[in-house]
Protein backbone atom coordinates (compact mmCIF):
# COMPACT_ATOMS: atom_id res chain seq x y z
CA UNK A 1 0.00 0.00 0.00
CA UNK A 2 3.03 1.85 0.30
CA UNK A 3 2.81 3.13 -3.43
CA UNK A 4 -0.42 4.62 -3.19
CA UNK A 5 0.60 6.83 -0.23
CA UNK A 6 2.93 8.41 -2.52
CA UNK A 7 0.43 9.71 -4.71
CA UNK A 8 -0.33 13.28 -4.50
CA UNK A 9 -1.89 16.46 -6.63
CA UNK A 10 1.01 18.44 -8.13
CA UNK A 11 -1.11 22.01 -8.20
CA UNK A 12 -4.67 22.84 -6.51
CA UNK A 13 -5.64 23.53 -10.13
CA UNK A 14 -4.55 20.29 -11.12
CA UNK A 15 -7.51 18.21 -8.87
CA UNK A 16 -9.96 21.06 -10.13
CA UNK A 17 -9.40 20.40 -13.76
CA UNK A 18 -9.37 16.45 -12.98
CA UNK A 19 -12.11 16.74 -11.37
CA UNK A 20 -14.20 18.98 -13.65
CA UNK A 21 -13.33 16.63 -16.45
CA UNK A 22 -14.88 13.89 -14.85
CA UNK A 23 -17.61 16.32 -14.38
CA UNK A 24 -18.36 17.45 -17.94
CA UNK A 25 -19.29 14.61 -20.47
CA UNK A 26 -21.48 14.27 -23.13
CA UNK A 27 -24.18 14.82 -21.47
CA UNK A 28 -23.39 18.51 -20.60
CA UNK A 29 -23.96 18.94 -24.30
CA UNK A 30 -26.21 16.61 -25.43
CA UNK A 31 -28.02 15.54 -22.97
CA UNK A 32 -29.19 19.00 -21.11
CA UNK A 33 -30.14 20.97 -23.82
CA UNK A 34 -32.78 18.23 -24.53
CA UNK A 35 -33.82 18.40 -21.05
CA UNK A 36 -34.12 22.00 -20.91
CA UNK A 37 -35.87 22.39 -24.09
CA UNK A 38 -38.76 19.31 -22.77
CA UNK A 39 -39.32 21.02 -19.70
CA UNK A 40 -39.94 24.43 -19.88
CA UNK A 41 -36.77 25.91 -21.53
CA UNK A 42 -36.25 28.70 -19.35
CA UNK A 43 -38.44 28.02 -16.81
CA UNK A 44 -36.46 24.71 -16.61
CA UNK A 45 -33.87 26.95 -15.12
CA UNK A 46 -35.84 27.44 -11.58
CA UNK A 47 -35.46 23.96 -10.44
CA UNK A 48 -32.18 23.42 -11.94
CA UNK A 49 -30.73 26.12 -9.91
CA UNK A 50 -32.44 24.83 -6.82
CA UNK A 51 -30.84 21.07 -7.36
CA UNK A 52 -27.42 22.71 -8.41
CA UNK A 53 -27.38 24.79 -4.83
CA UNK A 54 -29.44 22.17 -2.53
CA UNK A 55 -28.35 18.81 -4.01
CA UNK A 56 -25.40 18.85 -6.13
CA UNK A 57 -22.92 21.35 -4.64
CA UNK A 58 -23.64 20.37 -1.05
CA UNK A 59 -23.29 16.71 -1.92
CA UNK A 60 -20.62 17.32 -3.58
CA UNK A 61 -18.77 18.97 -0.68
CA UNK A 62 -19.25 16.13 1.71
CA UNK A 63 -17.90 13.90 -0.88
CA UNK A 64 -14.61 16.00 -0.94
CA UNK A 65 -14.46 16.62 2.96
CA UNK A 66 -14.92 12.25 3.46
CA UNK A 67 -12.17 11.61 1.04
CA UNK A 68 -9.76 14.04 2.20
CA UNK A 69 -10.58 12.73 5.64
CA UNK A 70 -9.98 9.11 4.76
CA UNK A 71 -7.21 9.98 2.74
CA UNK A 72 -4.94 11.23 6.16
CA UNK A 73 -6.37 7.91 7.44
CA UNK A 74 -3.97 6.88 4.62
CA UNK A 75 -7.18 5.69 2.57
CA UNK A 76 -7.66 6.18 -0.94
CA UNK A 77 -10.85 3.81 -2.20
CA UNK A 78 -14.30 4.56 -1.40
CA UNK A 79 -15.10 1.50 1.06
CA UNK A 80 -12.49 1.94 3.07
CA UNK A 81 -13.31 5.58 3.12
CA UNK A 82 -16.69 5.22 3.61
CA UNK A 83 -15.62 2.36 6.19
CA UNK A 84 -14.06 5.10 8.54
CA UNK A 85 -16.69 7.93 7.97
CA UNK A 86 -19.43 5.23 8.29
CA UNK A 87 -17.86 3.93 10.94
CA UNK A 88 -18.03 0.07 10.17
CA UNK A 89 -18.74 -2.55 8.20
CA UNK A 90 -22.29 -1.92 6.42
CA UNK A 91 -21.01 1.43 5.40
CA UNK A 92 -17.68 -0.29 3.93
CA UNK A 93 -19.55 -2.79 1.96
CA UNK A 94 -21.81 -0.43 0.63
CA UNK A 95 -19.17 1.14 -0.21
CA UNK A 96 -18.54 -1.42 -3.09
CA UNK A 97 -20.80 0.86 -4.96
CA UNK A 98 -17.82 3.43 -5.34
CA UNK A 99 -16.03 1.29 -7.29
CA UNK A 100 -18.48 -0.64 -8.99
CA UNK A 101 -20.07 2.48 -10.12
CA UNK A 102 -17.04 3.81 -12.08
CA UNK A 103 -15.83 0.36 -13.48
CA UNK A 104 -18.65 -0.65 -14.75
CA UNK A 105 -20.06 2.33 -16.64
CA UNK A 106 -16.34 2.43 -17.78
CA UNK A 107 -17.54 -0.52 -19.77
CA UNK A 108 -19.51 1.46 -22.29
CA UNK A 109 -18.52 4.77 -21.65
CA UNK A 110 -14.93 3.87 -23.67
CA UNK A 111 -17.01 1.83 -26.13
CA UNK A 112 -19.12 5.88 -26.58
CA UNK A 113 -15.91 7.48 -26.63
CA UNK A 114 -14.75 5.51 -29.26
CA UNK A 115 -17.91 6.83 -31.31
CA UNK A 116 -16.26 10.38 -31.00
CA UNK A 117 -13.27 9.66 -31.74
CA UNK A 118 -14.27 7.59 -35.04
CA UNK A 119 -16.58 10.08 -35.83
CA UNK A 120 -14.52 13.21 -35.81
CA UNK A 121 -11.96 11.02 -38.34
CA UNK A 122 -15.14 10.60 -40.45
CA UNK A 123 -15.68 14.19 -40.46
CA UNK A 124 -12.14 15.30 -40.70
CA UNK A 125 -10.65 12.70 -43.39
CA UNK A 126 -14.29 11.59 -45.58
CA UNK A 127 -16.13 15.24 -44.83
CA UNK A 128 -18.81 13.18 -42.50
CA UNK A 129 -20.68 10.68 -42.57
CA UNK A 130 -22.20 9.97 -45.86
CA UNK A 131 -24.85 12.64 -45.61
CA UNK A 132 -25.61 14.16 -48.95
CA UNK A 133 -27.32 18.15 -47.70
CA UNK A 134 -28.48 18.00 -51.22
CA UNK A 135 -31.24 15.19 -50.97
CA UNK A 136 -34.48 15.71 -48.85
CA UNK A 137 -33.94 15.52 -45.15
CA UNK A 138 -35.64 12.03 -44.24
CA UNK A 139 -32.89 10.55 -47.08
CA UNK A 140 -30.28 12.48 -44.95
CA UNK A 141 -31.77 11.72 -41.71
CA UNK A 142 -31.78 7.79 -42.90
CA UNK A 143 -28.41 7.73 -44.21
CA UNK A 144 -27.17 9.05 -40.84
CA UNK A 145 -29.20 7.09 -38.87
CA UNK A 146 -27.41 4.08 -40.84
CA UNK A 147 -24.14 5.36 -40.52
CA UNK A 148 -24.40 5.32 -36.36
CA UNK A 149 -26.52 1.62 -36.89
CA UNK A 150 -23.63 0.13 -38.52
CA UNK A 151 -20.75 1.97 -36.64
CA UNK A 152 -21.86 0.80 -33.19
CA UNK A 153 -23.05 -2.74 -34.13
CA UNK A 154 -26.69 -1.68 -33.34
CA UNK A 155 -28.67 -3.88 -35.58
CA UNK A 156 -27.08 -6.94 -34.74
CA UNK A 157 -24.76 -8.44 -31.69
CA UNK A 158 -21.45 -9.19 -32.80
CA UNK A 159 -21.87 -6.98 -36.34
CA UNK A 160 -19.00 -4.57 -35.55
CA UNK A 161 -17.03 -7.82 -35.26
CA UNK A 162 -17.62 -8.82 -38.26
CA UNK A 163 -18.21 -5.45 -40.14
CA UNK A 164 -16.80 -2.41 -38.47
CA UNK A 165 -13.67 -3.66 -37.35
CA UNK A 166 -13.26 0.41 -37.43
CA UNK A 167 -14.93 0.93 -34.02
CA UNK A 168 -13.29 -2.01 -32.70
CA UNK A 169 -9.26 0.03 -34.03
CA UNK A 170 -10.72 3.18 -32.07
CA UNK A 171 -11.71 1.53 -28.74
CA UNK A 172 -8.27 0.02 -29.03
CA UNK A 173 -6.43 3.49 -29.22
CA UNK A 174 -8.91 5.26 -26.69
CA UNK A 175 -8.83 2.05 -24.30
CA UNK A 176 -4.77 2.09 -24.66
CA UNK A 177 -4.67 5.93 -24.26
CA UNK A 178 -6.82 5.76 -20.98
CA UNK A 179 -4.79 2.73 -19.16
CA UNK A 180 -1.41 4.43 -20.06
CA UNK A 181 -2.78 7.53 -18.30
CA UNK A 182 -3.71 6.07 -15.53
CA UNK A 183 -0.54 4.07 -15.54
CA UNK A 184 1.43 7.26 -14.97
CA UNK A 185 -0.06 8.07 -12.06
CA UNK A 186 -2.48 11.21 -10.48
CA UNK A 187 -0.28 13.92 -11.33
CA UNK A 188 1.67 12.59 -14.28
CA UNK A 189 -1.02 11.10 -15.92
CA UNK A 190 -4.44 12.57 -14.68
CA UNK A 191 -3.39 16.15 -13.79
CA UNK A 192 -0.91 16.86 -16.49
CA UNK A 193 -3.42 15.53 -19.48
CA UNK A 194 -6.28 17.21 -17.86
CA UNK A 195 -4.25 20.59 -17.49
CA UNK A 196 -4.11 20.27 -21.47
CA UNK A 197 -7.32 18.69 -22.16
CA UNK A 198 -9.73 21.18 -20.50
CA UNK A 199 -8.64 24.18 -21.93
CA UNK A 200 -8.37 22.51 -25.53
CA UNK A 201 -12.28 21.45 -24.61
CA UNK A 202 -13.19 25.16 -24.03
CA UNK A 203 -11.38 26.29 -27.08
CA UNK A 204 -13.24 23.73 -29.04
CA UNK A 205 -16.81 24.83 -27.33
CA UNK A 206 -15.75 28.42 -28.16
CA UNK A 207 -15.30 27.68 -32.11
CA UNK A 208 -18.04 25.72 -32.20
CA UNK A 209 -20.22 28.32 -30.60
CA UNK A 210 -18.98 31.25 -32.56
CA UNK A 211 -20.16 29.26 -35.85
CA UNK A 212 -23.89 28.21 -34.57
CA UNK A 213 -23.99 32.43 -33.89
CA UNK A 214 -23.58 33.27 -37.22
CA UNK A 215 -25.31 30.95 -39.13
CA UNK A 216 -27.62 32.44 -41.78
CA UNK A 217 -30.99 31.02 -42.01
CA UNK A 218 -32.11 29.73 -45.16
CA UNK A 219 -33.83 32.47 -47.19
CA UNK A 220 -36.92 29.85 -47.98
CA UNK A 221 -37.38 29.65 -44.02
CA UNK A 222 -36.52 32.83 -42.31
CA UNK A 223 -37.89 31.93 -39.05
CA UNK A 224 -35.53 29.06 -39.20
CA UNK A 225 -32.42 31.40 -37.35
CA UNK A 226 -30.52 31.08 -34.78
CA UNK A 227 -32.75 33.95 -32.64
CA UNK A 228 -35.80 31.59 -32.56
CA UNK A 229 -33.44 28.74 -32.00
CA UNK A 230 -32.31 29.76 -28.90
CA UNK A 231 -35.29 30.83 -28.28
CA UNK A 232 -36.39 27.11 -28.21
CA UNK A 233 -34.51 26.78 -26.22
CA UNK A 234 -34.65 29.73 -23.20
CA UNK A 235 -38.30 30.69 -23.60
CA UNK A 236 -39.88 29.87 -20.44
CA UNK A 237 -43.24 27.72 -20.19
CA UNK A 238 -44.30 28.13 -16.74
CA UNK A 239 -46.44 25.42 -17.09
CA UNK A 240 -43.88 23.31 -16.64
CA UNK A 241 -42.77 24.17 -12.82
CA UNK A 242 -45.93 22.44 -12.40
CA UNK A 243 -44.87 19.38 -13.46
CA UNK A 244 -43.54 17.26 -11.14
CA UNK A 245 -41.11 15.53 -13.99
CA UNK A 246 -39.77 18.70 -14.40
CA UNK A 247 -38.26 18.96 -11.15
CA UNK A 248 -37.63 15.40 -11.06
CA UNK A 249 -35.37 15.52 -15.04
CA UNK A 250 -33.61 18.75 -13.34
CA UNK A 251 -32.33 16.98 -10.24
CA UNK A 252 -31.39 14.27 -12.14
CA UNK A 253 -29.51 16.36 -14.87
CA UNK A 254 -27.47 17.89 -11.92
CA UNK A 255 -27.19 14.61 -10.33
CA UNK A 256 -25.77 12.91 -13.20
CA UNK A 257 -23.76 16.21 -14.40
CA UNK A 258 -21.83 17.08 -11.49
CA UNK A 259 -20.61 13.20 -10.74
CA UNK A 260 -21.76 13.11 -7.23
CA UNK A 261 -22.22 9.85 -6.01
CA UNK A 262 -20.39 8.28 -8.46
CA UNK A 263 -16.97 7.43 -6.55
CA UNK A 264 -14.36 9.63 -8.11
CA UNK A 265 -14.32 12.49 -5.43
CA UNK A 266 -14.06 10.00 -2.89
CA UNK A 267 -10.48 8.69 -4.28
CA UNK A 268 -9.47 12.28 -5.86
CA UNK A 269 -9.83 13.93 -3.23
CA UNK A 270 -8.30 11.20 -0.87
CA UNK A 271 -4.88 12.63 -2.41
CA UNK A 272 -4.94 15.97 -0.66
CA UNK A 273 -3.18 17.16 2.76
CA UNK A 274 -5.09 18.88 5.20
CA UNK A 275 -3.85 22.37 4.46
CA UNK A 276 -5.59 21.86 1.28
CA UNK A 277 -8.94 23.37 0.54
CA UNK A 278 -11.32 21.45 -0.44
CA UNK A 279 -14.51 23.99 0.02
CA UNK A 280 -13.56 26.56 -2.83
CA UNK A 281 -12.34 23.79 -4.83
CA UNK A 282 -15.59 21.82 -4.86
CA UNK A 283 -17.12 24.59 -6.24
CA UNK A 284 -15.34 25.96 -8.24
CA UNK A 285 -15.24 22.22 -9.54
CA UNK A 286 -18.95 22.61 -9.56
CA UNK A 287 -18.95 25.47 -11.43
CA UNK A 288 -16.70 24.78 -13.89
CA UNK A 289 -19.27 21.77 -14.88
CA UNK A 290 -22.07 24.23 -15.06
CA UNK A 291 -19.85 26.67 -17.59
CA UNK A 292 -19.89 23.42 -20.14
CA UNK A 293 -23.36 22.43 -19.67
CA UNK A 294 -25.24 25.88 -19.76
CA UNK A 295 -22.64 28.40 -21.04
CA UNK A 296 -21.99 26.00 -23.89
CA UNK A 297 -24.48 23.30 -23.98
CA UNK A 298 -27.21 25.67 -23.81
CA UNK A 299 -26.44 27.88 -26.64
CA UNK A 300 -24.83 25.05 -29.28
CA UNK A 301 -26.80 22.14 -30.01
CA UNK A 302 -30.29 23.25 -30.42
CA UNK A 303 -29.89 26.36 -32.00
CA UNK A 304 -27.84 24.53 -34.81
CA UNK A 305 -30.32 22.16 -35.22
CA UNK A 306 -33.20 24.61 -35.17
CA UNK A 307 -31.58 26.76 -37.86
CA UNK A 308 -31.45 23.50 -40.30
CA UNK A 309 -34.32 21.22 -39.20
CA UNK A 310 -37.22 23.73 -37.72
CA UNK A 311 -38.91 23.80 -34.28
CA UNK A 312 -40.47 20.37 -34.88
CA UNK A 313 -37.28 18.62 -36.25
CA UNK A 314 -35.31 19.87 -33.12
CA UNK A 315 -37.92 18.93 -30.20
CA UNK A 316 -37.93 15.40 -32.30
CA UNK A 317 -34.39 15.13 -32.22
CA UNK A 318 -34.26 16.28 -28.40
CA UNK A 319 -36.44 13.66 -27.47
CA UNK A 320 -33.73 11.33 -29.37
CA UNK A 321 -31.79 11.53 -25.98
CA UNK A 322 -28.27 12.04 -25.89
CA UNK A 323 -27.16 9.65 -28.69
CA UNK A 324 -29.84 10.34 -30.94
CA UNK A 325 -29.21 14.15 -30.87
CA UNK A 326 -25.57 13.82 -30.75
CA UNK A 327 -24.73 11.14 -33.48
CA UNK A 328 -27.60 10.84 -35.91
CA UNK A 329 -29.43 14.26 -35.87
CA UNK A 330 -25.66 16.66 -35.59
CA UNK A 331 -24.11 15.08 -38.54
CA UNK A 332 -26.89 16.13 -40.78
CA UNK A 333 -27.07 19.96 -39.09
CA UNK A 334 -23.08 19.80 -39.81
CA UNK A 335 -23.36 18.64 -42.91
CA UNK A 336 -25.44 21.11 -44.03
CA UNK A 337 -23.48 24.15 -42.96
CA UNK A 338 -21.66 24.10 -45.70
CA UNK A 339 -17.47 23.77 -46.67
CA UNK A 340 -17.08 24.60 -43.45
CA UNK A 341 -19.21 22.13 -41.93
CA UNK A 342 -16.72 19.59 -41.92
CA UNK A 343 -14.65 21.03 -39.65
CA UNK A 344 -17.12 22.28 -37.65
CA UNK A 345 -18.63 19.02 -37.40
CA UNK A 346 -14.64 17.38 -36.67
CA UNK A 347 -14.03 20.04 -33.82
CA UNK A 348 -17.31 19.30 -32.28
CA UNK A 349 -17.07 15.49 -32.03
CA UNK A 350 -13.35 15.81 -30.83
CA UNK A 351 -14.88 18.46 -28.24
CA UNK A 352 -17.02 15.25 -26.99
CA UNK A 353 -13.77 13.06 -27.32
CA UNK A 354 -12.30 15.00 -24.57
CA UNK A 355 -15.15 15.37 -22.62
CA UNK A 356 -15.36 11.96 -22.73
CA UNK A 357 -11.67 11.02 -22.50
CA UNK A 358 -11.24 13.44 -19.28
CA UNK A 359 -14.57 11.41 -17.64
CA UNK A 360 -13.35 7.64 -18.24
CA UNK A 361 -9.59 8.29 -17.17
CA UNK A 362 -11.37 9.31 -13.62
CA UNK A 363 -13.48 5.78 -14.00
CA UNK A 364 -10.45 3.91 -14.24
CA UNK A 365 -8.46 5.73 -11.13
CA UNK A 366 -10.80 4.45 -8.64
CA UNK A 367 -10.56 0.60 -9.09
CA UNK A 368 -6.64 1.07 -9.76
CA UNK A 369 -6.15 2.69 -6.18
CA UNK A 370 -8.95 -0.04 -4.75
CA UNK A 371 -7.08 -2.92 -6.22
CA UNK A 372 -3.92 -1.52 -4.89
CA UNK A 373 -5.10 -0.71 -1.48
CA UNK A 374 -6.97 -3.66 -0.59
CA UNK A 375 -4.75 -6.56 -2.37
CA UNK A 376 -1.58 -4.69 -1.52
CA UNK A 377 -0.07 -5.48 -5.04
CA UNK A 378 2.18 -3.40 -7.19
CA UNK A 379 1.12 -1.00 -9.50
CA UNK A 380 1.64 -2.56 -12.78
CA UNK A 381 -0.42 -5.83 -11.34
CA UNK A 382 -3.03 -3.91 -9.69
CA UNK A 383 -2.96 -2.23 -13.77
CA UNK A 384 -3.15 -5.57 -15.32
CA UNK A 385 -5.73 -6.82 -13.07
CA UNK A 386 -7.77 -3.87 -13.86
CA UNK A 387 -7.50 -4.29 -17.47
CA UNK A 388 -8.37 -7.80 -17.47
CA UNK A 389 -11.72 -7.00 -15.74
CA UNK A 390 -12.58 -4.34 -18.27
CA UNK A 391 -11.99 -6.25 -21.18
CA UNK A 392 -13.81 -8.55 -20.34
CA UNK A 393 -16.92 -6.22 -19.43
CA UNK A 394 -16.34 -3.71 -22.77
CA UNK A 395 -15.67 -7.12 -24.90
CA UNK A 396 -19.32 -8.05 -23.62
CA UNK A 397 -20.73 -4.66 -24.38
CA UNK A 398 -19.20 -4.35 -27.73
CA UNK A 399 -20.30 -8.10 -28.94
CA UNK A 400 -24.20 -7.65 -27.60
CA UNK A 401 -24.66 -4.33 -28.88
CA UNK A 402 -28.03 -5.15 -30.69
CA UNK A 403 -30.51 -2.11 -29.93
CA UNK A 404 -27.76 -1.08 -27.61
CA UNK A 405 -29.78 -2.96 -24.64
CA UNK A 406 -26.74 -4.54 -22.96
CA UNK A 407 -25.37 -1.37 -22.22
CA UNK A 408 -28.36 0.31 -21.98
CA UNK A 409 -29.50 -1.81 -18.76
CA UNK A 410 -25.72 -1.05 -16.88
CA UNK A 411 -26.40 2.21 -17.82
CA UNK A 412 -29.70 2.29 -16.16
CA UNK A 413 -29.56 0.18 -12.80
CA UNK A 414 -25.35 1.05 -12.49
CA UNK A 415 -25.16 4.15 -14.05
CA UNK A 416 -28.69 5.70 -12.66
CA UNK A 417 -29.96 3.55 -10.02
CA UNK A 418 -26.97 2.98 -7.61
CA UNK A 419 -26.12 6.62 -8.29
CA UNK A 420 -29.08 7.55 -5.97
CA UNK A 421 -28.15 4.84 -3.35
CA UNK A 422 -24.44 6.12 -3.35
CA UNK A 423 -25.17 9.11 -2.91
CA UNK A 424 -27.79 8.33 -0.24
CA UNK A 425 -25.43 6.48 1.42
CA UNK A 426 -22.47 9.39 1.23
CA UNK A 427 -24.67 11.75 2.58
CA UNK A 428 -25.97 9.69 5.56
CA UNK A 429 -22.76 9.01 6.77
CA UNK A 430 -21.19 12.44 6.45
CA UNK A 431 -24.03 14.34 7.93
CA UNK A 432 -25.53 11.61 10.63
CA UNK A 433 -23.09 9.26 11.22
CA UNK A 434 -19.42 11.27 10.66
CA UNK A 435 -21.15 14.46 12.99
CA UNK A 436 -22.10 17.43 10.68
CA UNK A 437 -20.00 19.51 13.13
CA UNK A 438 -17.23 17.31 12.23
CA UNK A 439 -17.72 17.53 9.07
CA UNK A 440 -18.30 20.88 8.92
CA UNK A 441 -14.97 21.43 10.51
CA UNK A 442 -13.44 19.11 8.15
CA UNK A 443 -14.57 21.27 5.23
CA UNK A 444 -13.20 24.11 6.48
CA UNK A 445 -9.95 22.65 7.67
CA UNK A 446 -6.96 24.96 5.26
CA UNK A 447 -10.54 26.28 3.35
CA UNK A 448 -10.05 29.44 1.41
CA UNK A 449 -14.17 30.52 1.70
CA UNK A 450 -16.10 30.29 4.60
CA UNK A 451 -19.00 28.23 3.41
CA UNK A 452 -22.49 30.01 4.92
CA UNK A 453 -23.70 28.32 7.93
CA UNK A 454 -26.99 27.55 6.28
CA UNK A 455 -25.78 24.55 4.25
CA UNK A 456 -25.20 23.10 7.84
CA UNK A 457 -28.45 22.56 7.55
CA UNK A 458 -28.90 21.94 3.68
CA UNK A 459 -26.70 18.94 4.26
CA UNK A 460 -28.18 17.75 7.42
CA UNK A 461 -31.76 17.84 6.30
CA UNK A 462 -32.63 19.08 3.07
CA UNK A 463 -29.84 17.15 0.58
CA UNK A 464 -31.29 14.08 2.14
CA UNK A 465 -34.69 14.64 2.27
CA UNK A 466 -34.76 15.92 -1.55
CA UNK A 467 -32.48 13.19 -2.42
CA UNK A 468 -35.24 10.82 -1.00
CA UNK A 469 -38.38 12.29 -2.38
CA UNK A 470 -36.21 12.50 -5.91
CA UNK A 471 -35.22 9.05 -5.46
CA UNK A 472 -38.80 7.85 -4.73
CA UNK A 473 -40.28 9.46 -7.71
CA UNK A 474 -37.71 8.31 -9.92
CA UNK A 475 -38.18 4.68 -8.67
CA UNK A 476 -42.10 5.10 -9.40
CA UNK A 477 -41.85 6.17 -12.88
CA UNK A 478 -38.46 3.77 -14.20
CA UNK A 479 -38.62 0.73 -11.84
CA UNK A 480 -41.58 -1.33 -13.02
CA UNK A 481 -40.28 -0.42 -16.31
CA UNK A 482 -36.80 -1.39 -15.88
CA UNK A 483 -37.74 -4.80 -14.71
CA UNK A 484 -40.15 -5.82 -16.78
CA UNK A 485 -37.98 -5.28 -19.34
CA UNK A 486 -34.96 -7.35 -17.59
CA UNK A 487 -37.85 -9.86 -17.24
CA UNK A 488 -38.13 -10.29 -21.30
CA UNK A 489 -35.04 -10.09 -22.32
CA UNK A 490 -31.92 -12.22 -21.95
CA UNK A 491 -29.69 -9.86 -22.84
CA UNK A 492 -30.87 -7.66 -20.20
CA UNK A 493 -30.29 -10.86 -17.38
CA UNK A 494 -26.80 -11.01 -19.27
CA UNK A 495 -25.55 -7.60 -18.30
CA UNK A 496 -26.97 -7.70 -14.70
CA UNK A 497 -25.18 -11.25 -14.09
CA UNK A 498 -21.87 -9.54 -15.47
CA UNK A 499 -22.72 -6.72 -13.05
CA UNK A 500 -23.42 -9.09 -10.05
CA UNK A 501 -19.92 -11.03 -11.25
CA UNK A 502 -17.90 -7.74 -10.78
CA UNK A 503 -19.97 -6.59 -7.87
CA UNK A 504 -19.00 -10.44 -6.03
CA UNK A 505 -15.29 -9.40 -7.17
CA UNK A 506 -15.10 -6.48 -5.44
CA UNK A 507 -16.63 -7.51 -2.42
CA UNK A 508 -14.21 -10.36 -1.83
CA UNK A 509 -11.25 -7.44 -2.53
CA UNK A 510 -12.89 -5.78 -0.11
CA UNK A 511 -12.89 -8.61 2.44
CA UNK A 512 -9.54 -9.42 1.64
CA UNK A 513 -8.72 -5.31 1.65
CA UNK A 514 -10.47 -5.58 5.40
CA UNK A 515 -8.30 -7.86 7.02
CA UNK A 516 -5.23 -6.54 5.67
CA UNK A 517 -5.50 -2.83 6.68
CA UNK A 518 -6.30 -4.28 10.20
CA UNK A 519 -3.30 -6.58 10.06
CA UNK A 520 -1.66 -3.07 9.35
CA UNK A 521 -3.07 -1.67 12.28
CA UNK A 522 -4.97 0.95 10.09
CA UNK A 523 -8.34 3.11 11.63
CA UNK A 524 -10.21 1.18 9.61
CA UNK A 525 -12.99 2.27 11.85
CA UNK A 526 -12.04 5.59 12.78
CA UNK A 527 -12.48 4.21 16.44
CA UNK A 528 -8.98 6.86 17.21
CA UNK A 529 -8.50 10.85 16.65
CA UNK A 530 -6.61 11.93 13.65
CA UNK A 531 -2.53 13.32 14.64
CA UNK A 532 -1.45 14.38 11.51
CA UNK B 1 -36.83 34.67 -28.73
CA UNK B 2 -39.24 36.23 -26.63
CA UNK B 3 -37.98 39.07 -24.30
CA UNK B 4 -38.09 36.57 -20.78
CA UNK B 5 -36.27 34.17 -22.79
CA UNK B 6 -33.58 36.49 -23.34
CA UNK B 7 -33.58 37.46 -19.40
CA UNK B 8 -33.96 33.84 -18.55
CA UNK B 9 -30.49 33.29 -20.63
CA UNK B 10 -28.56 36.38 -20.08
CA UNK B 11 -29.25 35.64 -15.64
CA UNK B 12 -28.35 32.10 -16.48
CA UNK B 13 -25.53 32.81 -18.29
CA UNK B 14 -24.36 35.96 -15.68
CA UNK B 15 -24.94 33.40 -12.92
CA UNK B 16 -22.62 30.01 -14.08
CA UNK B 17 -19.92 32.56 -15.80
CA UNK B 18 -19.78 34.96 -12.75
CA UNK B 19 -19.55 31.89 -10.31
CA UNK B 20 -16.86 30.49 -11.80
CA UNK B 21 -15.02 33.33 -12.76
CA UNK B 22 -14.91 34.49 -8.83
CA UNK B 23 -13.95 31.08 -8.42
CA UNK B 24 -11.26 31.22 -10.41
CA UNK B 25 -9.93 34.52 -9.17
CA UNK B 26 -10.34 33.34 -5.72
CA UNK B 27 -7.97 29.78 -6.52
CA UNK B 28 -5.71 31.95 -8.55
CA UNK B 29 -4.79 34.88 -6.13
CA UNK B 30 -5.14 32.86 -2.83
CA UNK B 31 -1.36 32.57 -1.44
CA UNK B 32 0.29 29.31 -1.97
CA UNK B 33 -0.03 26.31 1.04
CA UNK B 34 3.10 26.44 2.81
CA UNK B 35 5.16 22.68 2.17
Amino acid sequence: MAKVKLEQWGTRLGIILAVSGSAVGLGNFLRFPGQAAQYGGGAFMIPYFCALIFLGIPIGWAEWSMARYGGRKGFHSGPAILGVVGRGKVARYLGVLSILIPLAVSFYYTFVEAWCLGYTWHFLVNGGVGVDPSTPLATQNAKSAEFFVNYTGDAANGAIFKSSIETLVFWGIVFAINIWLIYRGISGGIEKFCSYAMPLMAVCAVVVLIRVLTLEPNPANPEQNVLNGLGSMWNPDWSALANPAAWLAAAGQIFFSLSVGFGVILNYASYLRKKDDIALSGLTASATNEVFEVGFGGLITLPAAFVFLGAVGTMEAAKTGTFGLGFKTLPVVFAQMGPLGQYVGAIFFFMLFLAAITSSISMYQPTLAFLQESLGVSRIRATALMVSVCFIGSACVMYFSKGGEFFGTIDDWVGTFFIFILAAVQIICFSWIFGIERGWRELHAGAKIKVPSIFKFVMLFVAPVYLLVVFVAFCYNNLPVWIGHVAESPMRQGALVLVAGVTLFLVLCIAIGEKRWRDEGLDVDDSQPLND
Amino acid sequence: MQPLGWVFMILSLAFVWGLTGWCYFKILTAPAEEE
